[in-house]
């Protein structure tokens, strides 16, 4: 047997562990409950803090899934029973009937629009109607109808087949049965995801009851232009546009009385987002959010939330809200809620969205009972800190909100390192070893221009306003053209599949598609070229939905006069296209991992248990990095003996090349093939070579704790960090005995003005340190001077053991830190007896307090390496405002680089703590194997030329290019372009004044051709 | 510094005298300095010493910037060294080549020289034929410098420069702050310069008083004489619509458009017959030929950053377009936003290759 995983579930978790898995060879078993993969991503509108389309990123890596040769998928099925053990797990699924013969069935669905039964649209979460046979959702995937038996007038009363009737390919099966289907895997990953709280539980808020009262993931859909409305903001009651839009925080989260006292994680930054989105859509609403406290605790979480704030005036009001009352008269919802201050307030509503918690159902334990795996307190799998996809179960890993709520990035990094986790459980087993059969090439020689044209309404998105029938019209009397058409959604597989149709029936040799961007659909359309015989550059995208629906959409006729002309352009320069060739390039399977810290570590050990040859670099003389001054986690994990072994293991490791006190002198080359110098370090590594040659590169260089200038510290030692008070917690237990009162201030260098990120774990560990305190004294008071106390997640539990122990929260605005005052500074012979004064506003009481404090603990930020600036240069990769490493895409790419073959995880990345460090470890290996198991790459296919007879040889493109692809040819003196460095972004083109830099695909006459028809 | 005396008040011989114990010592194959033909003063390059006979690098007359020959001879590899004798916009003009990487200095020796200023080529060469070739037109010229004399002919550019005294030079010739009647001081401007000095036997001495305080009155000249010019005010897109007549010599003499093929060559101004029509048809009219402006503008936008104003534009052109003066603005106001001066210094990374994250701020806010 080969190596086989079994993937449960087949949302965003699922869809990437099983991308990953697929790309490093492994055959997947993707198990989709329900008729489509997608999960609760495909429901969302946009995604914060970027503020992309959910479905616009989604949508692409649904068709990757579904296309991929190693993937397949099971919809509509669910898993029965688990047998067996590593690698010989058996497993038994049941497919359901869709009442479709599935190898049949076109997707066209003309059996949708004939069906004449209504049903509520699940999608749409019941707001709108879908018919009885329906396809889920336009980019569904599998693009297949279902047929709901229970509203099937056939099934009930025996009479209609109306859909069997219009269906031209017979594929209509009234009497399809359950199908029992059986596989063998050597893993399986569960990524079985969470539900949403069901709001109707908590009768106080009136949902259900009040029509104007909608839960967060209902209101993201009617801000979708698929939903419901088609993304007109309307409220259910009158079809009116709200003027005055609240926001309840924390429904069914943090809830003692719903027995879910964890934070759901996403729901903060989710109101906030919509907040925004609702102010874009309709300018003069008013959004409201009342919150506990705001969780803006991800990566620039909270410049978007200051944006809200300052440039979308999202009004924050701090309080729990008891209940929603109605008027009967206006349907509008009336909210009474208690000011810091203590007054009662009264507001008026048009509409109420509840941020609905994540939790864990009755049958999500039932079904984790079924397979063995233990869940815990909040009925989410059980995971330790330092293995955070493993399942209880030996052979079973964990992806997504089945493990607990967390964000899409946090979720598809666990996804990616689970896909690492379970592929490191099968390296004795073969991969299966597929190639795409591509058919041949057509010959192009001496055949006339025949060009297809393919315009997309989009649903509405671009129908709505562009005049589509007349775009198809008038495009088809273009010169070249030969055939036009619409379709409803052209990136749907039907779409695909006709496209191919077209190209062989009608002999196309050019496409254009007529859509939205091809920063996310181009390759899709690429690849439906290759596989119809075309070469995949005969292909032109024009984007009407960016730059004529949307950027025109109160000027309709402009809107359809503009998508006509820019059709009409590229038309023209499509008969200029030419056939391209993608390089191919070998790949050496070393990899080089800058950090020896736990991110770095794990990465090693990973990628060294998938046999790959490992150099791990890190600047210090031992290795460990910041873990070595945390003793603990909040879960009570002793952390120093799993450093040890980690270290233990590295240190013993083969395949692991170590250099301590090393650094990284130059990193020349490209993915597949870079080339490293190391600096010297001490004699203890002086045999090794310092040039090395290697494959992949991961970043995994930290980050460092910021040294406090404000609160004294520095100037008193009764003012310390709280990474030193755990050392004295751990090494000097006996000094802390005698401390009476200590006062803990959180954000000491985060979240301000130069810095106004979050540091994210400060909060944990100073709940972590003061339940510590108590634990060693009970009597000691701690007093946490906070902003927001955000302990996310499964966190929040320790928040409230927390407060059980007697730790005094006391909240600050920013802008009214605490101060501190020492009575006797440190010279002074008995300085400890001294007192230090907190003196705080406190927002609750009205008042100023003074604190006696004995010791005073600063939670200070984590900091950006200052050396990142150096790596980011010579490995030309981006950071953020912030200093740290900036991804390929915050969602969906979080341990990519925009440069291939270079990946991040841990402190370099953003502030995380070990268990997520351990997460993105797993996962950047991962991504790292979907390279290195490879024995070629191909490069990109539109790629610079130089006109050697017009280049001068000035070298600006060098000093331009930002992937170091180009190079002087010191003889000729003229540039050259290394085409697998080359990323074609034309940057080279653009600057060069001589005009001898062609971008092939974007040539100057190809450009000149396409402006000279406007 | 060496001070060499003058024997009998003629400098250009003197200076004759020292590119000729420069070919004599073996330490560069061939000079390249400026010398009389029948009437004009052109750059030759010399490999022989008893061809150095009608040097004249005082001339004022600058017929083309040296950058363009200094190029010719170093982008390709050569191990013979040369010296050229160069004015302070040829070696700024210079500089900027070496960054662009369209000449080399490794194996040049750069002679550099005070300028006070040249004449176009007609006014030298007409005023020359007055005197009958005689080279009292030079000194003329230098004797009413030294006495503060205004000559009005200077050309344009050369009026508006503020950087008459040679830098980055191996070698320069010191003119100003002297009695150019008694002696003409030569200093070494870098180690390779002190080095053929020694080699020559020849003395460094120190700076003198004198030549800060003529440099000083010097800057003081030039600046007033700036002022004066820019009080002319001239609509150079109306300038441009009506004078240029598209023959492109502007972009033909200039020291830093260093093409090898103008993009103005290539199908950027190829279009049909209709196309002319429609643009017609939109305005109502169209000025013809029709990329003027547009050649003129893709010429700024590549040469401002490292124009060194040299004015050799304005020169070139048969309908006295007031190119240089514009160039002079322009190429000052966009390299100090840029925080660049172009030919200061061949470390200063070019504008175009450089990224600074604080750059641009006034384009920004």
């Amino acid at each position: 047997m080969h190596k086989r995983v079994l993937v449960v579930g087949g949302g965003i978790a699922g869809i990437q562990a099983s991308l990953d898995l697929a790309e490093m060879g492994v055959e997947v078993f993707l198990l989709e409950k329900g008729p489509s993969i997608g999960g609760r991503m495909a429901q969302l509108d946009k995604t914060f803090p970027t503020n992309d389309c959910a479905m616009c990123i989604l949508s692409p890596k649904l068709v990757e899934a579904a296309a991929h040769p190693n993937i397949k998928i099971i919809a509509n099925a669910e898993l029965k029973s688990l047998d067996g053990e590593i690698p010989n797990f058996r497993a038994k699924i049941l497919k359901k009937p869709r009442y479709i013969d599935e190898e049949k069935c076109t997707g066209c669905a003309i059996c949708m629009s004939k069906c004449p039964v209504k049903i509520p649209d699940e999608y749409n979460k019941g707001l709108s109607k879908t018919k009885c046979m329906r396809i889920p959702f336009p980019q569904a995937v599998p693009a297949l109808p279902i047929m709901d038996r229970e509203s099937c007038i056939y099934h009930q009363r025996g009479k209609c087949r109306i859909c069997e009737k219009f269906c031209e390919a017979d594929a209509i099966d009234f009497d399809q049965k359950e199908e029992s289907i059986d596989v063998e895997v050597g893993s399986v990953i569960f990524a079985s995801g969470s539900e949403e709280f069901d709001a109707a539980i908590k009768d106080e808020y009136g949902y259900k009851t009040f029509p104007n009262v909608l839960t967060s993931i209902e209101f993201e859909r009617i801000l979708s232009a698929s939903g419901p409305t088609e993304g007109h903001i309307t409220r259910p009651s009158d079809g009116k546009e709200p003027r005055r839009i609240a926001f309840i925080q924390c429904v069914g989260s943090r809830d003692m009385q719903m027995g879910n006292e964890y934070c759901s994680s996403v729901c903060c930054m989710q109101a906030v987002k919509d907040s925004v989105i609702v102010k874009e859509h309709l300018p003069g609403v008013e959004a409201t959010i009342f919150f506990m406290d705001i969780r803006a605790f991800g990566k620039d979480f909270d410049k978007f939330v200051n944006r809200a704030k300052d440039d979308y005036h999202t009004r924050f009001i701090r309080a729990r809200i008891s209940a929603v009352e109605i008027d009967p008269a206006t349907e509008n919802l009336i909210i009474q809620y208690n000011s810091e201050a203590g007054s009662l307030i009264e507001e008026n509503f048009d509409l109420v969205v509840l941020s609905v918690g994540l939790l864990s159902t009755a049958g999500i334990r039932k079904m984790a009972a079924r397979f063995d795996i233990e869940i815990n307190a909040c009925g989410f799998a059980r995971t330790s800190s330092f293995t955070p996809m493993t399942a209880s179960r030996p052979g079973i890993f964990i992806a997504g909100t089945f493990s607990g709520p967390k964000d899409i990035p946090e979720t598809v990094m666990q996804a990616s390192g689970a896909a690492s986790a379970a592929a490191s459980l099968l390296t004795e087993l073969p991969i299966r070893e597929l190639r795409e059969e591509l058919p041949q090439e057509f010959d192009l020689r001496g055949e006339q221009i025949r060009t297809g044209v393919f315009v997309c309404r989009c649903g509405i998105n671009i129908a709505a306003t562009v005049d589509v029938p007349g775009v198809v019209e008038y495009a088809s009397a273009l010169q070249g053209v030969v055939h036009s058409q619409e379709f409803i959604f052209a990136c749907a597989q039907d779409s695909q599949k006709l496209i191919g149709e077209k190209i062989k029936e009608l002999k196309l040799n050019r496409v254009i598609v007529s859509a939205c961007t091809p920063r996310t659909h181009e390759l899709l359309f690429q690849k439906t070229l290759s596989s119809s015989g075309l070469n995949p550059y005969l292909f032109e995208f024009v984007n009407i939905r960016e730059q004529c629906s949307w950027v025109h959409q109160k000027e309709q006729e402009k809107a359809t006069e503009k998508a006509k002309d820019l059709v009409r352009m590229a038309a023209t320069k499509a008969g200029l296209l030419e056939p391209l060739s993608r390089m191919s390039l070998k790949v050496n399977k070393g990899a080089l991992i800058i950090g020896g810290g736990v991110a770095g570590m794990v990465a090693s050990l990973e990628l060294s248990t998938q046999g790959y040859e490992v150099f791990l670099v890190e600047k210090e003389s031992e290795l460990g990095g910041n873990l070595r001054h945390v003793h603990y986690t909040l879960e009570g994990e002793k952390t120093d003996r799993f450093l040890k072994s980690l270290i233990a293991k590295v240190k013993k490791d083969d395949n692991i090349q170590l250099y301590i006190d090393s650094e990284i002198r130059e990193i020349m080359g490209y993915v597949g093939n870079f080339h490293t110098k190391i600096g010297n370090g001490k004699q203890t590594t002086n045999n090794k070579p310092r040039e090395l040659e290697h494959g992949v590169v991961i970043v995994a260089t930290g980050g460092e704790e910021y040294q406090p200038s404000e609160y004294l510290y520095g100037r008193d030692e009764r003012i310390i960090t709280q990474r030193e008070l755990e050392e004295r917690l751990t090494k000097q237990q006996s000094a802390i005995d005698k401390l009476g009162s200590i006062v803990m201030i959180q954000c000491v260098g985060s979240r301000n003005g130069q810095y106004p990120y979050c540091s994210r774990v400060c909060c944990s560990q100073a709940i972590k340190n003061a339940l510590k305190l108590k634990e060693i004294n009970p009597e000691v008071n701690v007093y946490m001077l906070y902003r927001d106390i955000r302990t996310y997640g499964l966190k929040e539990l320790y928040y409230k053991k927390a407060r059980e122990k007697g730790v005094i929260f006391i909240r600050y605005e920013e802008g009214e830190e605490p101060q501190i005052e020492a009575q006797n500074s440190k010279s002074e012979q008995q300085a400890s007896n001294g007192e230090v004064l907190v003196k705080a506003y406190d927002p609750i009481l009205q008042r100023n307090l003074v604190i006696n404090a004995d010791l005073v603990v600063l939670s200070s930020a984590i900091r950006a390496r200052k050396e990142n600036k150096i790596l980011s240069q010579m490995l030309k990769v981006p950071l953020n405002a912030d200093g740290f490493f900036l991804e390929a895409h915050v969602k969906l790419r979080p341990v990519d680089f925009a440069t291939d073959g270079i990946f991040v995880c841990g402190l370099a990345h953003y502030p995380k703590d070990v268990s997520e460090t351990i997460c993105q470890a797993k996962a950047a290996s991962a991504r790292a194997v979907t390279i290195l198991r490879k024995d070629e790459i191909e490069a990109e296919g539109r790629v610079s030329q130089i006109r050697k007879e017009r280049c001068s040889g000035c070298g600006l493109c060098i000093e331009i290019c930002p992937y170091t692809a180009i190079e002087l040819e010191e003889g000729e003196r003229v540039a050259i372009v290394n085409e697998a460095l080359c990323k074609g972004c034309g940057a080279c083109a653009a600057s060069c004044r001589s005009a001898a830099i062609d971008l092939k695909g974007f040539k100057d006459e190809q450009i000149l051709a396409a402006l000279s028809v406007v | 510094m060496t001070e060499i005396e003058m024997t009998d008040g003629n400098f250009c011989q003197v200076i004759g005298e020292f590119f000729k114990k420069l070919l004599g010592s073996s330490i560069v194959e061939a000079v390249l300095v400026p010398q009389e033909i029948s009437g004009n003063v052109v750059q030759s390059l010399v490999c022989s010493h008893e061809k150095i006979e009608n040097v004249n690098p005082l001339a004022p007359v600058l017929p083309v910037n040296s950058a363009r020959i200094v190029s010719k001879l170093t982008t390709k590899d050569s191990d013979q060294k040369i010296a050229a004798m160069l004015r302070p916009c040829e070696i700024r003009a210079l500089v900027e080549l070496v960054k662009l990487k369209q000449a080399k200095i490794d194996n040049l020796l750069i002679v550099g020289i005070d300028c006070f200023g040249t004449y176009s080529v007609s006014d030298y060469v007409s005023k020359n034929n007055e005197h009958n070739n005689d080279g009292s037109v030079t000194i003329d010229f230098l004797k009413g410098i030294q006495v503060n004399k205004e000559i009005s002919e200077i050309r344009t550019a050369c009026r508006l420069c503020h950087h008459f005294v040679p830098e980055n030079s191996d070698i320069a010739i010191n003119l100003m702050g002297r009695d150019l009647n008694k002696k003409i001081v030569i200093r070494a401007g870098s180690d390779e310069g002190k080095r053929v000095l020694e080699e020559l036997g020849l003395e460094d001495t120190p700076e003198s008083k004198e030549r800060e305080v003529a440099v000083e009155r010097e800057k003081d000249r030039r600046r007033k004489l700036k002022e004066e010019i820019e009080k002319e005010a001239v609509d150079f897109l109306q300038v441009i619509s009506s004078l240029c007549i598209n023959c492109q010599n502007c972009r033909n003499v200039c020291p830093i458009c260093y093409c090898k093929q103008c993009v103005f060559e290539g199908p950027i101004s190829e279009y049909s017959k209709e196309k002319y029509l429609s643009w017609a048809r939109k305005k109502g009219l169209l000025r013809m030929p029709e990329d003027i402006l547009l050649f003129h503008f893709t010429r700024m936008s590549h040469v401002l950053t490292s124009c060194v104003a040299c004015g050799q534009c304005e020169a070139a052109c048969p309908n006295k377009i007031p190119l240089g003066r514009k160039y002079h603005r322009l190429s000052n106001e966009v390299q100090k936003m840029l925080e660049y001066e172009a030919g200061r210094s061949i470390d200063e990374e070019l504008p175009l290759s450089a990224f600074r994250e604080d750059e641009l701020e006034a384009i920004e806010s």
